[in-house]
């Protein structure tokens, strides 16, 4: 929850830049309501997962990183395999299955954000009315480019539980090998996420989604 | 004996004993004791010529400061190509002397002048090694993960 105004804000921002950017290009050509589906497509296929990624991967994967870090300085892991309890079932499952679960929801919100920016300049830039901007955005777009980006949601969100859990467990000695396992993890899950955004690109291009 | 440079119960002496020439090392030799022998020491070992026999009989303390000063001294006269013997080292000093040895280590006079492309290079080569790294360690996490994720939905009350 506490993701959502961060989220949104910068989706919003972003979308009205894309927008922005995009109007001064399109009405070179007289093709300015082409704006909306400029940002339509992209917000809904890459923009919106991609930016709630990227903030999730800063503040959730660097969390989980510093959480199970400083448990290991404190010996608390530990002290929970000396419990007999597994490290994986007690602290990065739950992260996991969280992250999994939230993510999607997560991309929808910075989805209706980005899309929202799009719609302030389109009404207050390219003078177009609300009906005439969802016009245009239903016929731009169809149920794939909503899709593709909640198909993302959840493998982003699994390998950015995954690296952050992992460089929190690799964490060993003091408080400074914290701070750099934390760093590593932020650095490794967004080097990760748009790798993988990569390839899923060449992969719906592929097979025609 | 002949030509002593030094009383006996000084910390260094320098004798000649026949062809040889005789550095009597006496007393503690500590870091206090080797501060002030330390130039005499040095100038000796560039001004002595034959062989050389450093006596250390008569020392009764040795530190690591001390060690080193005689390990220093050894390795001096031998790189001048002198015959250079070190006797007389009661038992008790032995292993600090040869630790003395040990961690002496030849350090480089410059750091080593590298093609500024193949350093740049082989910092990508290793990026790209500790990437691979990185992405073979994550995949066995994730295959941990995943058998404690199946393990969980199978008997979620263990």
């Amino acid at each position: 929850m506490n993701a959502l105004p961060i989220v949104g804000l910068l989706c919003f921002l972003v979308g009205i830049v894309l927008a922005y950017m995009g109007a001064l290009q399109l009405e070179r050509f007289g093709a300015t309501i082409l704006t909306v589906n400029l940002v339509g497509v992209s917000v809904l296929r890459e923009i919106g997962i991609l930016l709630a990624a990227i903030i999730v991967a800063g503040r959730s994967g660097s969390a989980f990183a510093a959480q199970i870090g400083t448990m290991k300085v404190n010996q608390e892991v530990d002290a929970l395999e000396t419990m007999g309890l597994s490290t994986v079932d007690v602290l990065v499952l739950p992260r996991v299955v969280a992250l999994i679960l939230v993510m999607p929801a997560l991309t929808v919100w910075a989805d209706l954000a980005g899309l929202t920016g799009g719609a302030v300049v389109a009404l207050f830039l390219l003078d177009l009315s609300t009906g005439q901007f969802l016009t245009q955005l239903l016929a731009a777009v169809d149920v794939w480019d909503f899709g593709t980006g909640l198909i993302k949601a959840p493998v982003f969100a699994l390998v950015i539980a995954l690296v952050g859990c992992y460089d929190g467990l690799r964490v060993s000695g003091s408080a400074e090998s914290v701070g750099r396992y934390t760093t590593r993890a932020v650095v490794e899950s967004i080097f990760l996420v748009i790798v993988l955004d990569a390839l899923f690109a060449v992969a719906f291009a592929e097979i025609g989604i | 004996m002949s030509d002593s440079a030094g009383a006996a119960d000084e910390p260094l002496s320098v004798v000649t004993d026949g062809g040889s020439a005789v550095l009597r090392l006496a007393g503690r030799w500590t870091l206090e004791t080797v501060l002030a022998v330390d130039g005499t020491l040095r100038r000796e070992a560039e001004r002595l010529e034959g062989s050389v026999v450093l006596d250390a009989a008569a020392l009764s303390g040795l530190d690591s400061a001390g060690a080193w000063a005689i390990q220093r001294t050894m390795t001096r006269l031998t790189a001048r190509g002198l015959a250079a013997e070190l006797r007389g080292v009661p038992d008790a000093y032995r292993a600090i002397l040869e630790k003395a040895e040990l961690t002496d280590p030849d350090a480089p006079v410059a750091p080593p002048v590298v093609n500024p492309i193949l350093a740049a290079l082989e910092r990508c080569g290793r990026a790209v090694e500790h990437g691979l790294g990185v992405g073979r360690a994550l995949s066995g996490f994730l295959g941990y993960v995943l058998v404690g994720l199946g393990s969980a939905v199978v008997s979620p009350r263990r």
